[in-house]
This record gives structure tokens, sequence and C-alpha cells, in this order.
């Protein structure tokens, strides 16, 4: 326990020295999204309703992490649409798929626990929900991270050609997506395998089938976390693209106008 | 208009025209509706019996006041394989409305049962599991996909090393005595793995050694300060992780699982770094070294608060379902903390130290790879 205490003071410390003021900032940015998270936690616990919980606590979530992390112009303006977008999209895309695989509620691993007996019995949250809560959670931050990325590359883009067209735009915020999505996917998925460590050994400890891998909650509930946050953080380029391309089209034509009117001078 | 399409071809980071567009999305779709219509056929495919629903008529079983009434199902389904195939059999289950431990079953769903018969010459159905095959092979489908359309060449790559990845850590499993593995492997593993995924997807560069070298130093800075952090502490009781087998060494195990949680955050800030720097040094060669390091910090900035967002919301995500649950039984703060948040927080704080570590050793590896080279060379 005080263990974690002190690798937390010492993250704070490391932040501060190496990032800064702005390290400081991340660092809270992260105190206060762990805040968010804990409240909402307690809130759903105490049978506050789940899915205004769910909602607003997300919506914090990317408030805070974009305009407060990184300040309120008009590349994180265009992050917020498009993450706001883009989740509910995935939103209503993951409503349709979890249904029919029945993927709500605990996983056959869990249900062996000690506990699970007591956990599972009167229950009135909807799982469903709660499901969708862990699973757009823990897409959020390849999410925005992905967003931010892309716009402050398109913006720099903006800053040494303001007269770029706005198809020109997009293809360059695509191809700097291109670019950076490769290693943003390996690390998802190296996070993945590390949180799922305990899962492999248990397939291969009791000697599961592949078969038997390959239709099991437990597996499909530990892929679908990653390989959400992965079509979410590949899904994001072409739509913060298109939203930073459309914010911008109507500064880009001030400033032709302006430039035209200097020129007829 | 050969000539331009040729160059659409060759040229892969032109976006491609409208034309194209529409092909790769009716590919897509094509690709997608295939494998869902044969993965919904494949039953021929298991060895174990596989039941589809045809019918389902439920009633409540309880009060429904209740907090979680109960249902009672009765289910017509057919046999899809097997000596019994396009046989009928009737059973019951129950399920919960909440479905937190059972499951409600509809029309089409496919099921895997063990049939045996009675005495009285009647069927008795033993559900085991839902078949989700078809879910597992779309998502998997819809990841690639969408990775292969954005990246391109680099997806390849990136999926290829993923591949990769995957064999090494079996052929680790495999060659290894089980002692020698549990105790040894997160070594070999963070190695092969960095080694692999480096090389396939930046290729045969000095930025890719740079990169090797930092994230292999980072990690293994990591190793030391878990071993004194964690790996030492006495009170950590690693029995109350979720999922666990009790008889394998557990300790061990969340040691491999953290240090491999970490490597994809501490190779991204590396290769980005390398990267960038190289990158500055072709566009202002006469950098001098103080204006190299401002640069540097500048990178690491923007590297540093995005990751470890990345990192918070990966971990909360996961071990979410878990706390609301033991949140709503009203266990208390500390049982809560020690049974499931414990360990889920250690890999989120070793993993986020890792990377905020990675910046300074990245940088000073770019700066003795690309700046001192550059030197020598004038």
């Amino acid at each position: 326990m005080k263990a974690l205490l002190y690798l937390g003071m010492l993250l704070f410390l490391l932040m501060s020295a190496v990032g800064g003021e702005r390290g400081i900032k991340s660092f809270f940015t992260l105190g206060i999204n762990a805040l968010i998270a804990f409240i909402s936690i307690y809130l759903i616990g105490y049978k506050a309703p789940i899915f205004a919980v769910f909602v607003l606590s997300t919506m914090l979530f990317g408030v805070v992490t974009i305009f407060f992390q990184n300040g309120w112009n008009r590349k994180t303006k265009a992050s917020m649409i498009a993450c706001t977008i883009l989740t509910l999209l995935l939103g209503f895309g993951i409503f349709l798929f979890v249904i029919p695989a029945h993927m709500v509620g605990f996983d056959e691993i869990e249900l062996q626990s000690s506990d699970a007996t007591y956990l599972s019995s009167n229950v009135s949250l909807s799982m469903f929900i709660i499901l969708l809560m862990s699973l757009i959670w823990a897409m959020l931050g390849a999410l925005i991270d992905t967003s931010i990325a892309v716009s402050s590359a398109m913006n720099e883009v903006c800053l040494y050609k303001p007269l770029i067209g706005k198809k020109e735009l997009f293809q360059r915020g695509m191809k700097f997506g291109g670019s950076i999505v490769g290693t943003m996917v390996s690390t998802l998925i190296f996070v993945g395998l590390g949180e799922s460590m305990m899962l492999i050994f248990y397939y291969i400890n009791y000697r599961y089938p592949v078969y038997r891998i390959l239709n099991s909650k437990s597996f499909l509930l530990d892929v679908s976390g990653i390989f959400i946050s992965c079509i979410s953080c590949s899904f994001i380029i072409p739509m913060t693209a298109l939203v930073f391309a459309g914010l911008t089209e109507k500064e880009r034509k001030i400033t032709e106008k302006l430039i035209k009117k200097q020129e007829e001078i | 208009m050969n000539k331009k399409r040729q160059n659409g071809i060759t040229k892969w980071n032109k976006y491609p025209s409208l034309k194209r567009l529409g092909l790769v999305f009716l590919l897509w779709i094509g690709i997608l509706m295939a494998g869902y219509l044969f993965t919904k056929q494949d039953a021929f495919l298991y060895q174990e019996t596989i039941v589809k629903i045809t019918h389902v008529t439920q009633r409540l079983n309880s009060d429904a006041k209740q907090t979680d009434p109960d249902y009672w199902q009765e289910i017509n389904a057919i046999v899809q394989n097997g000596k019994d195939k396009n046989k009928q059999v009737v059973f019951h289950s129950t399920y919960t409305k909440s479905q937190i431990a059972s499951e409600s079953y509809k029309k089409n769903d496919q099921l895997f049962v063990r049939i045996s018969k009675t005495e009285d010459g009647t069927f008795k159905v033993k559900v085991i599991d839902v078949k989700r095959d078809t879910y597992v092979f779309f998502l998997a489908a819809f990841m690639i996909l969408s990775l292969l359309f954005l990246a391109k060449k680099q997806g390849i790559l990136t999926l290829l090393s993923l591949i990769s990845n995957a064999l090494v850590f079996f052929l680790c499993f495999r060659g290894m005595s089980k002692n020698i593995f549990f105790l040894y492997a997160w070594i070999v593993l963070s190695v092969a793995f960095c080694l692999i995924t480096l090389v396939f997807t930046s290729g045969f560069h000095k930025k890719t050694w740079g990169a090797l070298l930092s994230s292999l130093c980072s990690v293994a800075f990591m190793a030391l300060l878990y071993q004194i952090s964690i790996y030492q502490n006495q009170q950590i009781s690693y029995e109350l992780m979720p999922k666990m087998v009790a008889t394998l060494p557990l300790k061990e195990i969340y040691r491999t699982s953290v240090m491999i949680g970490l490597l994809g955050a501490v190779m991204d800030v590396s290769i980005t770094m390398q990267a960038s720097v190289e990158q500055l040094l072709i566009i202002k060669p006469d950098l001098t070294l103080k204006k190299l390091i401002l640069s540097i910090q500048e990178i690491g900035y923007d590297v540093m608060g995005t990751m470890v967002n990345i990192l918070f919301f990966s971990y909360i995500g996961s071990s979410l379902p878990l706390l609301i649950m033991k949140v709503y039984h009203e266990y208390n703060l500390s049982a809560i903390f020690q049974d499931t948040l414990m360990f889920d927080a250690g890999r989120f704080l070793i993993g986020a130290i890792g990377l905020v570590i990675a910046i300074p050793i990245s940088g000073f590896f770019s700066v003795l790879l690309f700046f001192k080279f550059r030197r020598k060379k004038q």
C-alpha cells in the first residue's frame, strides 16, 4: 500500500522534473480524472441513475483531458467535436455488438472466484451499461491522444501555410495520422497483453482447447477492450482531419479575402 | 488516365480518389460479410455439439418486485453438427434480469451443449457456452482492416510485428521449463518484444538501434524500481488478484505482466524521440547542443501528458465492472483497494513512471547517436 503511494509521489516528482509546468499540469489532469472516476463509481454503487452518471463522467473526462490539459483553442475544439462524434458512433456500434455476443455480466472465470456468488446476488444495476462504460472508458485515452496529435499537426501545417486548401489539409492530417497509428496500436496491445497475462496463464494451466478460448466470454471481453481501443484510434484520424479542415475553412477564406484586398491596394 | 492510376498506387501517401475509396469500402464489406456468413455456418469444424435456437418462450419465475427477478426459459433448438444433426431438442434455462451471472438466450443464438440420453429415451441438454467466434472474428477483422486502411505499409508491418511477438511468446513458453520461464521470461520477452517491434515498425535504421538501446535501458531501470518497491514488498497478497491460478507462481506472473505492459509506452516514447531528433538535425544541421536539449524537452512534454492518459484510461476501464460491483455490495474502501484496484494501480504507476523516465534516457541516447555522429562527419 505504502509502496504505491511512494510510486505515485515519484511519478509526480519525475513529471514535474521532466515536464516542468506542463508536467505538473498533466499530473493534475490525471488526478482530476481519477477523482471523476472515483466519484462516478461510488455514485453508481449507491444507485444513482447509471446512464446519466456514465454520460456525464465521460463528457467530463473529455473536457478535462482536452481543454484543461491542452488549452482552449481551435485544435482542442476540433478534437472535442471529433471525439464526441466518434464516441457516440462507437457507443452505438458497441450497443449493437455486445448483446448478441453475450458479453454482458461476469465471465466464466470471474464467476468461479470466491466472492462471485455474493457479488452477483441481488443486483439491480444494468450490467449492459456497466460493460458499455468500461469499454468506452478504456478507449478514451487512446482516442483523445490520437485526436490531439492529429489536430496539433494540422495546426502546425496551417501556421506554415495559411492558404492551404481544405482537401490538402485533410490529406496532410490523414498522412500524419497514418504515421502514428502503428505505434499507438502497439502500445495499446502491450498494455492489453500485460493486463491479460493472468488470463493467458489461466488458459494454459487448465489446458483450455483453442476452440474454447475463441468462444469464451473472458477472451472476448479482454480482446474487445483492446481491439475497440485500436479501432477508435484508427477512426479518430479521418474524423479529426475532417472536423479540423471544416473548422479552418472559414478562417482560410477570410485570410484569402484580406490578402486579395491588400494586393488591390 | 492510366498514368494517373499508376501514380495513385505507387505513391501510397497520396490520398486515394473517391472511386478507389469506394472500392476499398466494398472490399471491406465483402470480407466482413463473408467472414460473418462463414462463422455462422462453421459448426462442422467443431467436435463439440452445437445447437441453434429456433424458438424461445419465457416467463417470470419470481416476484417482479424483487431486486433481480428470475426468468424461466423454454428453448427449442436444432442440433447443427455431429451424428445427431438436424435433431430437435428442448431444454430449460433460467436467468436473472441483470444477467450478471446467467445468460438470456434469444432466437438464432448458437450454443455449445452436451447432450446425453436418459433412460426413458428423452434427451438431457447441458449448456456449456455460447458460440462467440463470429464476434471475435468481426472485431479482429474490423481492427485489422481499419489499421491497413489508415496506416497502409506501416499497418502491415505493425501486424507482422504483433504476429511475430505472439510466436516468440509461445516458443518461449514451450522452450523453457516452467520454473525458469516464470522467473526469467520477462527479461527474454522484453528484449525480444522490443527488438521485434522496433525493427518491424521502423526498419534497419540508426534511430531503431537508438530507440532499442534507450527502451532497454528504461526497462532495466524500471525493473530495478519494481524490484525495490513492489517485488520485495512482503505485504502484497497476490492471491487476491482477479483470474489467478493459485498453483502458479503469482508473484512472478505479476512481474511479467507489469514489465510487458510497460514496454509499449516506453518504445513509443523512445522511437518518437529518436525520429524527431533525427528529423530536426536533418532540417537544421547547425543546431547547438543547448537548443537541441530544449527541443528534446519540448518533445518530451508533448509525449508525456497524453501517454499517461492512455495508460490511465486503459487500466481504469478494464477494472471498472468489478469495482462497481464491490462498491454496490458495500465493501469498504481498503478492501476494494487491496483486492481489485491495487494490481492495476501498480501496473499503471510502473508504466507511467517508465514512460516519463524514458524521455530523458532516449533524449540522452539521441544526442549521443545523432549529435556526436554529426560532429565526426564535419
